[in-house]
């Protein structure tokens, strides 16, 4: 397995949040291969191969993203935009995982196309538990499309 | 105008009149000239008669003398006077008898006088005749004379011609005489009657036009008299006329300064309208910011609080512990207070959406989301008969909510714990009451009880952000109702909520201040 293509996709811009999450989801023993981007650009370099990520490949995305919504340089429902309309990226399963219960984050969210929408909890101990369902649905319940399925050019017509 | 036609008529009547009387009177009076020429004619005529009548009688003695003037003298130019004579005499004689044609007793007596003068006419030429043939005569002075003599006879007839003709000649004049009588009294009455009628038809027009004159006077009089009504009211009129233009001015003027208000207030109203758009813009701002940015430190000071707890707590002193314990708490409780303000903010963002809801399943939702502090519980609800209601479901889910949240709070050293939920009709509004069994409040704070961070207990006692009932409030008022609560301390507390029972109520509408009734 290439060490440049992670499981995870960790779109967070504070420290301690990255570090509760990441320390969470090591607890679970969810996976070792995380990526931590520190903002919403450096998640778009990452995701589309390019800038200082242009040898990764395309062929091998992130099993999940998660994406928090209040983000410098490039806001997450800008990032979300930009995975869910590309069809090489679409199929990527996304986790906004915030602090928000707006309802027009949530609106906003859903509209772009989000597979979840999480609520951070603010208790350690229900964090924990949530960090361990959708980890576990998303990394060991469901099943990924074909690797490439979506990477030929007429590949936006198909689902 | 019927009278004016009626004199035209009378007038018209009047000259006619005057006109067949003159007609009339020219008639006779030409009747009586033509009978009076004719008179004439016949008197010249008769004058004519008496004198071819005399002329005969001279002319027969001139012959008569010329014979024995010739017989004396034997002048030689007797004879031919003689005979010039003799034809003048014949020739009178004829025109006598024509003179006398249409006069048969003159005619007859012509006829008779005629043939005796003729023979001695006949006579007389023998006689002269023979005087100039020098023959002598018979010297018998009787037969000389005989023939030359005029008898008797011729003598009286012609005194009779004379005497009926002058006797015609009388009777004529007289007739003319009576004739030119007549035709006087005649023109006379005529001249009189027409007179008379003139008088009266002057006197009628004179009445008439004095009438007239009098009626054009009335007639004037009263126009006058208009003139000056007029005038009044023309007067009046231009000031009503001015009154009206003035009001007219006045109200432009008034109209214009509605106008110049409303375009103010529209300005006004804009401004304002943009202003408040602006402020709840940032309050927006404010809460998204509150919601995104205040919650993740609280977190960590939660998160990294109970890793150290769970990773280094039996390393730790009992002290630490207890802070370690009281900092969670607090993140806790800010979190609570986060979470509380960020709803009441939405409420009063949230537009009410009013529809039919049976209030019994918005109980049971509510109920059930406030299971988790039910656990371990010796609750008894009792929930009546509760009717249909216009209300948002959302916000009168919260309103159970946060109303059974308190009442299962409040009652927490009960055992059993009774909560009771019902509903009845006051003054055209549906009452929904919470009653519960628990700590009550002291009524003597009972104005506070629905003010943002107002508590009527100690955070030791029951913990509390004081956010809950003032929310509460802001939905039942934004329902167009009203909340308020009854209590004794440590009797139990009931809090009642009113609503329109139907949608007629006015939705944030904002009623008098609400506190408790005692």
């Amino acid at each position: 397995m290439n060490s440049r293509n992670e499981d995870i996709l960790l779109v967070e811009d504070d420290p301690a949040d990255a570090e509760l999450t990441l320390m969470a989801i090591g607890k679970e023993r969810l996976t070792a291969s995380i990526h931590v981007a520190r903002d919403g650009a450096e998640a778009l370099d990452f995701i589309f191969c390019r800038g200082s990520y242009a040898e990764r490949k395309f062929e091998r995305p992130p099993k999940l993203i998660l994406l928090d919504l209040k983000l410098p340089k490039v806001s997450g429902h800008q990032v979300l935009r930009a995975i869910k309309s590309d069809p090489r990226t679409r199929s990527i399963p996304v986790v906004v995982l915030t602090s928000s219960d707006q309802d027009r984050d949530l609106v906003e969210c859903y509209r772009s196309g989000t597979n979840s929408y999480i609520q951070k909890p603010v208790d350690l101990q229900k964090f924990q538990e949530t960090v361990r369902n959708f980890g576990t649905y998303w990394l060991r319940v469901n099943q990924p499309p074909p690797m490439g399925a979506f990477l030929e050019p007429d590949s936006g017509a198909k689902p | 105008m019927n009278r004016a036609l009626k004199f035209r008529r009378k007038l018209w009547g009047v000259g006619t009149f005057v006109i067949a009387i003159l007609a009339f009177a020219f008639f006779l009076a030409l009747r009586s000239a033509s009978q009076a020429e004719s008179l004439f004619d016949w008197s010249a005529h008769a004058e004519e008669v008496l004198d071819k009548i005399s002329q005969a009688r001279f002319g027969r003695s001139r012959l008569m003398n010329q014979l024995w003037a010739y017989r004396v003298t034997h002048n030689p130019e007797l004879p031919a006077r003689f005979r010039e004579d003799m034809d003048n005499l014949h020739h009178n004689l004829d025109a006598l008898r024509a003179l006398t044609a249409d006069n048969p007793k003159q005619r007859r007596i012509v006829e008779e006088l005629t043939p005796l003068i003729v023979e001695q006419l006949v006579l007389l030429q023998a006689a002269m005749d023979n005087a100039v043939a020098g023959r002598t005569l018979p010297a018998d002075s009787s037969t000389l004379s005989l023939p030359f003599q005029p008898s008797d006879h011729v003598r009286d007839l012609f005194n009779t011609m004379e005497r009926d003709e002058r006797t015609l000649v009388a009777q004529r004049s007289a007739a003319v005489r009576v004739n030119v009588e007549r035709t006087q009294a005649v023109l006379f009455i005529a001249g009189a009657l027409t007179a008379l009628i003139l008088f009266a038809a002057v006197y009628l027009v004179q009445r008439e036009i004095l009438l007239r004159a009098e009626v054009e006077n009335g007639l004037r009089r009263a126009q006058e008299m208009l003139g000056i009504k007029f005038e009044g009211q023309r007067t009046e009129l231009g000031h009503v006329l001015e009154d009206l233009h003035a009001q007219i001015r006045a109200r432009a003027q008034a109209e214009q300064e509605v106008k110049q208000l409303n375009a103010d207030l529209g300005r006004r109203v804009r401004q304002r309208t943009a202003e408040l758009e602006d402020m709840n813009r940032e309050l927006e701002a404010f809460s998204y910011s509150v919601s995104h940015d205040l919650r993740a430190p609280l977190r960590h000071l939660d998160g990294f609080s109970r890793i150290l707890q769970q990773t280094y707590g039996q390393q730790l002193p009992e002290g630490a512990q207890h802070y370690l314990e009281r900092i969670r708490s607090a993140a806790k409780h800010m979190s609570e207070l986060v979470e509380d303000l960020l709803q009441l903010a939405r409420v009063g963002r949230h537009t009410t959406r009013r529809e039919s809801q049976p209030l019994r399943a918005l109980v049971d939702e509510a109920r059930k989301e406030i299971e988790p502090e039910c656990v371990e519980r010796d609750i008894r609800w009792e929930v009546g008969k509760l009717p249909d209601l216009d209300v948002d479901p959302g916000l009168f889910r919260l309103v159970f909510t946060n109303l059974f949240s308190n009442a299962v709070k409040f009652t927490r050293d009960r055992k059993p714990a009774i909560i009771e939920v019902g509903c009845f009709d006051g003054n055209g509004m549906s009452v929904i009451f919470v009653r519960d069994n628990g700590a009550g409040f002291d009524p003597h704070h009972a104005d506070k009880l629905f003010g943002v961070f107002q508590r009527l207990h100690r955070q030791d006692e029951f913990e509390g952000t004081g956010i809950g009932l003032a929310t509460v409030h802001r939905i039942v008022q934004k329902h167009g109702g009203r909340v308020w609560a009854e209590s004794e301390l440590n009797q139990g507390a009931c809090f009642y909520i009113s609503v329109p029972a139907s949608s007629a109520g006015t939705p944030d509408e904002q009623k008098e201040p609400i506190g408790a009734v005692v």
